[in-house]
């Protein structure tokens, strides 16, 4: 579904991503670990084509990034570590929005609003303007626009940060049900327990190079990655914020 | 408590003029500018109020009739400081963004209310005073000193603006409240703005008129005074040395505040902490509106610009300026047509049929929509950049919105104005059709300006609208591109017949128009895919 061939992204002399590579399988759940700034934002702006790179290339389902973006962008969702939404329309007219863009019928788009923002707890809220949403609102809508065109790809940042317990719950769920159905989802996280809990998959990166892929136990297993792995060991409260 | 509370307003107002939107200290030059510009603002407003004095004060003077010419400089003073504080009151007193900060302190109501009113005070004072301390020079110039008078005026000028403040701390409450409840509240600042701005003008084209109608009619504005307007006959007495009327006009002025003032502190805690009666919008599901993404994406220009008050009027002051002059027509048409047939007699007619497109071109270039447009993007870029539109799209819909809101309004103001100065209808046609080439000019060239000079890191959206490079230099480049013509008239359009420059400019803007499109084409859709 995902293939990131020898990835290279440069700002100035410093490589934020130096020769990542990476294949996502569909059905697969795959998790991106790494501390602040090792370079999990550069990668996944880069698989939706919003970030131009020195070297290497990006396929999704067989396209090109580079050179096919549309046809990229139609397969895939992506929700950033903060979601900027535009705070001028209300949580219904940018899910329309966003329906529009994807070409999503209005018999689909109605179902997928009702079910998914009926799990969120968010229809209350849908004709609200977003600049009155909280951070977690905002999380939640963007969550349900990714949804909305049921992409087979879901790219996500951090998606966990800012959500209630009840809604991290909903969206694990949500995200298991699109590999059960054929799709993907590759998101960062510099929380291992998330991880843990559910992947299928992860990698890890470190100053922007990958120094290690697998299942959580051939992870785990690998004893090289002590240093690594404690320094990703959250406090408790920080795992129970996600 | 209360010094600590002043020096922090003081503090404020030495911000306002020293730290910019961005939150670093200004510059020395940019502070200079400011402080010029504010002189030049200030200086233009003492200048007309000064000329009104002038005009009214001698004749009335001569006539025994001073306290008439100081009560319509005082309504004219409290008029302006009420139009001038009603906004402040309504920020300040009750919804200052420190609210929270303050009032989880020990601070007593009355004490934050007595500061916040003195502050406004301050701004009410300086507003009529821009009215009234004119007019008091303006009288001792004509009278000389005279002790009475001398207290008078002082008394008056230091007390008058209670009344103003009194007004603004009530309506500013009506205001903040019903913009609380209202459910289209930009629509409705908007329209607000419209409106005043209609009125503004129209009295400011009657206000010699009523003047001159006052130096004429004396005696009966000074009876109508003092039934209707007894508060403003009294501080027109008091202000010449008039003992009884100081007393009166103390007791209406000062009066009135104390009342204002006492019921506020009282009730003020409650105000400002009662649960606001935001409008909750309730969702219902209905069946949704498919659109084209094309469609869709001109749908979130126009919702965006619908949206937000401060980008609408500031962007679109070539559309208000085209529908204000189109208002002009319809109420002021006769004017207009007196001034065609006296081109026409005068032989200028060849000059009145160049007139119409260079004006509808001016009105083009005030518009800078396209010109914010891709800053106003500003961190939420990422979306358009992640959704599968086509970047040529996402530019063709900020073109679009521009256009439509350019080229409409002028088409129509082409038309009108056609009919008015009674031009040939193919001097109309070229008229309008150079109105409406130089819109999709202008659209082209501000996109092309703001995708060189985008501001996508900004944390007010109107850093991006008011203080940005690209806005200015769209403004101002599109001002002097509307004046080519003028120029090209005096070096050669004068050998040329009137049709023919008129032509002559059209194939120019649809030739410059059609090489922006394709640069934006190639170029354009660049620089936007870079941006991040």
């Amino acid at each position: 579904m995902l293939k990131i061939e020898n990835l290279t992204k440069r700002y100035g002399e410093k490589s934020a991503v130096d020769n990542v590579t990476l294949h996502i399988r569909a059905g697969e759940i795959y998790g991106f670990i790494g501390h602040n700034g090792a370079g999990k934002t550069t990668t996944l702006k880069a698989c939706c084509g919003i970030l131009q790179f020195e070297e290497g290339e990006i396929f999704i389902d067989g396209a090109s990034v580079r050179k096919e973006p549309l046809v990229c962008k139609q397969k895939i969702a992506y929700i950033p570590d903060n979601p900027d939404l535009y705070a001028f329309m209300t949580g219904i007219q940018y899910l329309n929005f966003v329906a529009d863009v994807f070409k999503v019928p209005s018999a689909e788009r109605s179902a997928r609003i009702k079910k998914y923002a009926d799990a969120f707890e968010l229809t209350f809220a849908l004709a609200q303007p977003i600049s009155t949403y909280s951070h977690g609102m905002k999380q939640k809508l963007a969550v349900i626009s990714a949804w909305i065109h049921a992409p087979k790809l879901i790219l996500m940042d951090e998606p966990f940060v800012g959500l209630d317990p009840k809604a991290a719950h909903t969206l694990k769920e949500m995200m298991r049900e699109v590999c059960d159905n054929g799709g993907a989802i590759f998101f960062s996280t510099h929380v291992l327990e998330v991880a843990e809990k559910l992947c299928d998959k992860v990698a890890i990166i470190k100053d922007g190079k990958l120094i290690k892929e697998g299942t959580m136990d051939e992870v785990k297993g690998d004893s090289t990655l002590e240093n690594v792995f404690l320094e990703l060991v959250e406090t408790p409260s920080d795992v129970a914020k996600e | 408590m209360l010094k600590t509370l002043l020096k922090k307003e003081l503090l404020a107002i030495l911000a306002f003029f020293t730290i910019g939107k961005n939150g670093k200290r200004r510059s020395a030059g940019v502070m200079a500018g400011f402080a010029l510009l504010m002189l030049y603002a200030f200086g233009a407003m003492v200048f007309m109020f000064w000329e009104m004095s002038k005009m009214l004060c001698a004749p009335l003077v001569t006539t025994g009739q001073a306290w008439i010419y100081f009560s319509v400089m005082g309504l004219m003073a409290t008029s302006l400081g009420v139009i001038g504080g009603i906004f402040m009151a309504k920020s300040k007193l009750y919804e200052a963004k420190d609210n929270d900060l303050l009032l989880s302190m020990p601070i007593s109501a009355w004490k934050l209310l007595a500061v916040r009113t003195i502050g406004l005070y301050a701004f009410t004072f300086v507003f009529e005073g821009l009215v009234f301390l004119p007019a008091v020079v303006q009288y001792f110039t004509v009278v000389g000193a005279q002790w009475q008078a001398v207290i008078g005026c002082v008394v008056v000028t230091l007390l008058m603006p209670f009344l103003a403040l009194a007004v603004c701390c009530l309506l500013g409450f009506v205001m903040a409240w019903m913009l609380g409840k209202l459910p289209y509240k930009n629509l409705f600042a908007i329209l607000g703005f419209l409106a005043f701005m209609i009125v503004y003008f129209l009295l400011y084209s009657k206000i010699y008129d009523a003047l001159n109608y006052v130096i004429i009619n004396g005696e009966a504005v000074g009876a109508m005074m003092q039934t209707a307007l007894f508060p403003f006959a009294q501080l027109g007495k008091a202000a010449i040395g008039n003992g009884v009327s100081l007393l009166w006009f103390l007791l209406v002025f000062v009066g009135a505040f104390a009342v204002v003032y006492g019921l506020l502190s009282v009730t003020y805690l409650r105000i400002v902490t009662a649960k606001k009666g935001e409008r909750y919008a309730k969702y219902k599901a209905t069946e949704h509106k498919v659109s084209s993404p094309r469609k869709t994406l001109l749908k979130r220009e126009f919702l965006r610009l619908f949206k937000s008050p401060g980008y609408f009027l500031n962007a679109s002051m070539g559309t208000f300026m085209t529908l204000l002059v189109v208002i002009m027509a319809v109420i002021q048409g006769d004017v207009f047509g007196m001034t065609a047939e006296t081109l026409q007699t005068s032989g200028f007619i060849k000059i009145a049929s160049m007139i119409l497109p260079l004006a509808l071109c001016f009105l083009a270039s005030s518009n800078t929509l396209t010109a914010v447009s891709v800053s106003l993007e500003g961190e939420t870029l990422w979306q358009l950049r992640s959704l599968p539109v086509k970047t040529q799209d996402v530019l063709n819909a900020k073109l679009l919105l521009h256009f439509i809101m350019t080229a409409v309004p002028v088409a129509l103001c082409g038309c009108g104005m056609g009919i008015v100065l009674k031009l040939a209808w193919y001097h109309v046609v070229f008229a309008v059709l150079t109105g409406i080439l130089a819109s999709a000019f202008f659209a082209e060239m501000g996109l092309m300006i703001n995708l060189k000079f985008p501001n996508l890191h900004w944390t007010n959206e109107m850093v991006a609208v008011k203080q940005s490079l690209s806005a200015v230099f769209a403004m101002f480049g599109g001002w002097g591109v509307s004046l080519l013509p003028l120029g090209g008239y005096f070096l050669f359009g004068k050998y040329m017949p009137a049709w023919g420059y008129v032509a002559l400019w059209l194939g120019i803007f649809a030739l410059a128009t059609t090489v922006l499109w394709l640069c934006i084409k190639k170029w354009g859709t660049l620089l936007f895919e870079s941006l991040s």
